[in-house]
């Protein structure tokens, strides 16, 4: 209904929401740092020269911080999270911003705390007596106590405590914005650290390229040596197989000629689909459609292909196929179907990559079904990876991915 | 027959020569590249031009382009281009070197000596013969697109058996049914097809299923 604090405090029905209740836990939770690091402070700072231990403590307290800000600001704790996972991941030194936002918490939260919550009840103590004393109210209660002197009694108490309560949780939903604002502001990454993540994602982007084109010459070098190698032996070998087969003088000999090239062609059957696995030759030659279209007809389903003839960049076409062929396997291995279809499309620099199959559905990454590797294909050229898969089916898996060099 | 062969690898070319004399062929010309082979068609005049796809100096469809430089001049000269694995990318390449007079098939293939001799004679008296795993992969795009629509699934069936080099009585024991079954659905295939007058019927035919297949 309300996505931050600060939006259902302006509600009248801001004490029917769960906001009140978050910003009490949000409190208790500060309130609980504060209590457990208050007294060892001091240790801390100390051990804090430390390279390590800072590095430790530091950075883990920081995003203990962000996350604790989820229950009064989810939009802005949510800002916060991936930059300072990203800093704890890295050990960086917290910012003095940051730096003083845990202190301030661990120093003052405990008796800002005991201080806000004594607000409430210290001004109706004082109220009261001054409420009592106008003399209209001096008549009204004692003719009240002359009448019904418990039930008026019970009543008052009951109608001050929930003045109370009302007050105490304005209070508090008042105490944990402004805290959570301050909070939001002290925490949130300098440029600094903002350029020094930026440039880390750019050395890690490069270098994740260069293992995918690295990986992907290894593989084209692997399946030159099967290829001009091995393979050239086992053809030369069943040729001179077939030459004693036709030609052998005794049936006995012509039979056994015959057996050997009919192994020595399982085993070329089998050399070839490891080739098309390693690297298929038709997708450096001529691309993703030629690729996809000769894989599927090793499939033992009926495929239909409609893929791009646009050349994509080298890295894109493999994993586009690399895509399809793994979720043509796992449609044979897992899903029953009969029929199958992949689709590739470039529209603005974005190829769009849909296998669809006829089998029972109720495909889910949390299952297996291979989907998780499917989805370190596509997140390895910064592309999603999507599954529809109703119990009953059909399946659809896609891969969205930017085409950029 | 007079053949003229080229293939990179010394061991294949020693190979295929060995399967072509089994047959009483004689190789007049075997070469290991592309520029070579046109050559030595010009200079040997042969019959028929067996050649591999990948060969140097580039290492990509030298074979393919030398055997399209050498039908521009001799149109009807019969080739059969070999290749270490079939991919529907060469086939239209090769259609559009001329359909007839034309082979494309597996190397293995060449092992299985009688029937590879056999696709030799068809493919010099004019056939039109395709790799039975490349006549796979176009199947799944096969018989919904073009012409092919007016085809029955049987009618497609035969028809990709006749890509594959088979006659009509090989075609009748491969999918049991009798031969004059077969030479039905061939008359209806012939019937349906638009084919040009003054070429093989057959040879058209399946020209137009690769053709509509391949797109």
């Amino acid at each position: 209904m309300f996505t931050t604090l600060g939006q259902s405090l302006r509600s009248p029905r801001f004490l029917f929401t769960k906001w009140p209740w978050l910003a009490v836990g949000y409190l208790l939770l500060g309130l609980i740092l504060s209590w457990a690091l208050s007294s060892v402070l001091l240790v801390l700072l100390v051990l804090s020269l430390i390279p390590t231990v800072r590095r430790a403590i530091w950075p883990t307290l920081v995003r203990l911080e962000g996350w604790r800000l989820t229950l009064v600001d989810p939009e802005g704790s949510a800002e916060l999270m991936p930059s300072l996972t990203a800093m704890e991941n890295r050990g960086d030194t917290p910012s003095l911003g940051q730096f003083t936002h845990l202190v301030l918490v661990i120093i003052l939260y405990g008796p800002m705390m005991f201080s806000t919550m004594l607000v409430p009840f210290v001004t109706l103590l004082l109220a009261l007596p001054w409420w009592l004393s106008t003399p209209d109210n001096t008549d009204l209660i004692t003719q009240a106590i002359n009448t019904y002197p418990t039930a008026v009694i019970v009543l008052w108490i009951l109608l001050v405590a929930l003045l109370c309560a009302v007050v105490l949780l304005y209070t508090l939903a008042l105490a944990a914005l402004v805290t959570g604002k301050i909070a939001k502001m002290l925490l949130s990454p300098t440029e600094q650290q903002l350029s020094d993540l930026q440039a880390n994602v750019d050395r890690l982007h490069a270098s994740r390229s260069g293992l995918l084109d690295a990986a992907s010459v290894e593989r084209q070098r692997i399946e030159g040596a099967l290829h001009d190698g091995i393979q050239n032996q086992l053809v030369a070998l069943s040729m001179k197989l077939g030459i004693a087969e036709s030609t052998a003088a005794d049936p006995e000999t012509a039979t056994l000629a015959a057996d050997a090239h009919h192994d020595v062609d399982a085993v070329l059957a089998d050399l070839r689909s490891i080739i098309r696995n390693i690297q298929p030759q038709s997708l450096r030659e001529h691309g993703l459609k030629a690729a996809i279209t000769d894989m599927s007809a090793n499939m033992p389903l009926a495929v239909n292909v409609s893929v791009t003839d646009e050349r994509l960049p080298r890295q894109i076409e493999d994993a586009a196929f690399y895509f399809a062929s793994e979720a043509l396997n796992n449609v044979v291995k897992h899903s029953g179907a009969t029929q199958a279809s992949v689709e590739a499309t470039v529209t603005d620099a974005v190829l769009t990559v849909t296998i669809t199959d006829d089998g029972h559905g109720g495909a889910s990454e949390l299952s297996g079904h291979g989907l998780r590797a499917l989805r370190q294909r596509a997140e390895a050229v910064d592309g999603t990876m999507t599954v529809i898969s109703p119990e009953g089916g059909p399946t659809t898996v896609m891969l969205v991915c930017p085409v950029v060099e | 027959m007079r053949i003229a062969l080229a293939e990179d690898s010394p061991l294949l070319r020693a190979g295929v020569e060995a399967v072509l004399g089994s047959g009483g062929h004689e190789v007049v010309a075997s070469v290991d590249n592309g520029d070579s082979l046109v050559s030595a068609v010009a200079a040997t005049n042969p019959d028929l031009i067996i050649t591999d796809v990948r060969m140097p100096p580039t290492n990509t469809d030298e074979g393919l382009r030398a055997a399209a430089a050498i039908r521009e001049k001799f149109p009807s000269m019969p080739v059969i281009v070999l290749s270490q694995y079939v991919s529907v990318a060469y086939l239209d390449g090769l259609i559009a070197a001329g359909g007839s007079h034309l082979g494309y098939l597996l190397k293995d293939r060449v092992a299985h000596v009688r029937h590879f001799l056999d696709t030799v004679d068809q493919v010099v008296a004019g056939a039109t013969v395709i790799d039975p795993e490349v006549v796979k992969a176009l199947m799944g795009g096969a018989g919904t697109k073009g012409p092919l629509a007016l085809l029955t699934p049987r009618e497609v069936e035969v028809l990709s058996l006749m890509a594959q080099g088979h006659t009509n009585s090989t075609i009748a024991s491969e999918l049991y049914v009798s031969e004059a079954a077969v030479r039905k659905h061939v008359g209806g295939i012939f019937s349906k097809l638009p084919l040009h007058d003054g070429e093989d019927r057959r040879v058209s035919a399946v020209l137009t299923y690769l053709r509509s297949a391949s797109v």
